[in-house]
């Protein structure tokens, strides 16, 4: 449903602190880190569209975005010759480079909708209820997806 | 990111996502009051400069003399008269005589093929 239009500043803090979950959730569906960034511009440029109306809401709405430009793009270069996995998408302070490219390798192995919410709870913040609301789906459906994928990683990450 | 006990969790968010470049925001596009107003402005100024042009061209247009038709006076009906009675006008009445000569003169043109006729005359002289 759409609601009032945002206005740029507000477009700007929203993408100031999501853009990079979105990044690299776009890494996750399959995108270099540069092809991500240009998909995630893209969809916030997109929000600044003055026909268009906002959507119920904009953080879910970019990450389903996030996610079918990401799919489109990949379904596009699916002729051209993927390098092997060497970019890192996630960064952690401590610990070896190693470990995130583990990670990202294991959160691409999770169903889109699991990845959406592990996402939103993990590196956008948002709570269970915050990610049923912006999906508009069940809250004990959301509470299953991000438990079936918590017990997903635990496996594949030992 | 995340306040919780789930050692995976926790974990989970030691990491962070990548640090990815400014947003780039378009130049806005004019605005839609702003797009039917100049639309407004250019049809005021069209029709204004339209309107001026029309009065223009009717006072400055060189005026055409249409040439009157010079008012003549009313023909009488012409009736033809027999050779006595004209005789008898030229002996009564000189002026009717030749006003009916005048009148005659615009309805009947001279015949040159005639044996008897002026220019043929004139030839002669």
């Amino acid at each position: 449903m759409p609601t009032q239009k945002l206005t740029v500043a507000e477009i700007q803090s929203l993408y100031e602190k999501h853009a990079p979950a979105l990044a690299a959730y776009a890494c996750c569906c399959g995108l270099d880190f540069a092809s991500a960034e240009d998909v995630v511009q893209q969809v916030f440029v997109k929000f600044l569209r003055p026909g268009d109306p906002a959507p119920r809401s904009p953080l879910a709405y970019a990450y389903r975005s996030v996610r079918n430009a990401s799919m489109n793009l990949r379904r596009d270069r699916r002729h051209e010759i993927e390098l092997p996995e060497s970019e890192t998408w996630l960064v952690r302070t401590s610990g070896k480079p190693e470990e995130a490219l583990a990670l990202q390798q294991v959160l691409r192995e999770l169903p889109p909708e699991q990845q959406e919410t592990v996402f939103l709870r993990i590196w956008s913040g948002m709570t269970l209820q915050e990610i049923a609301d912006a999906t508009a789906t069940p809250l004990n459906t959301v509470a299953s997806r991000y438990r079936y994928a918590l017990e997903k990683l635990r496996v594949l990450l030992k | 990111m995340i306040n919780n006990h789930d050692p995976l969790e926790r974990y989970l968010s030691e990491f962070q996502p990548r640090p990815v470049r400014k947003l780039v925001v378009p130049p806005q596009p004019v605005t839609p009051w702003l797009r039917r107003l100049a639309a407004a402005a250019v049809l005021v100024l069209a029709t204004g400069i339209s309107v001026w042009l029309a009065n223009h061209r009717n006072t400055s247009a060189p005026k055409i003399a249409i040439a009157q038709p010079q008012s003549t006076a009313p023909v009488p009906p012409f009736k033809e008269l027999g050779a006595l009675a004209l005789s008898k006008l030229a002996i009564e009445n000189s002026s009717a005589f030749d006003s009916y000569l005048l009148n005659q003169s615009r309805y009947v043109l001279p015949n040159p093929q005639g044996e008897q006729s002026t220019l043929r005359i004139l030839v002669a002289q």
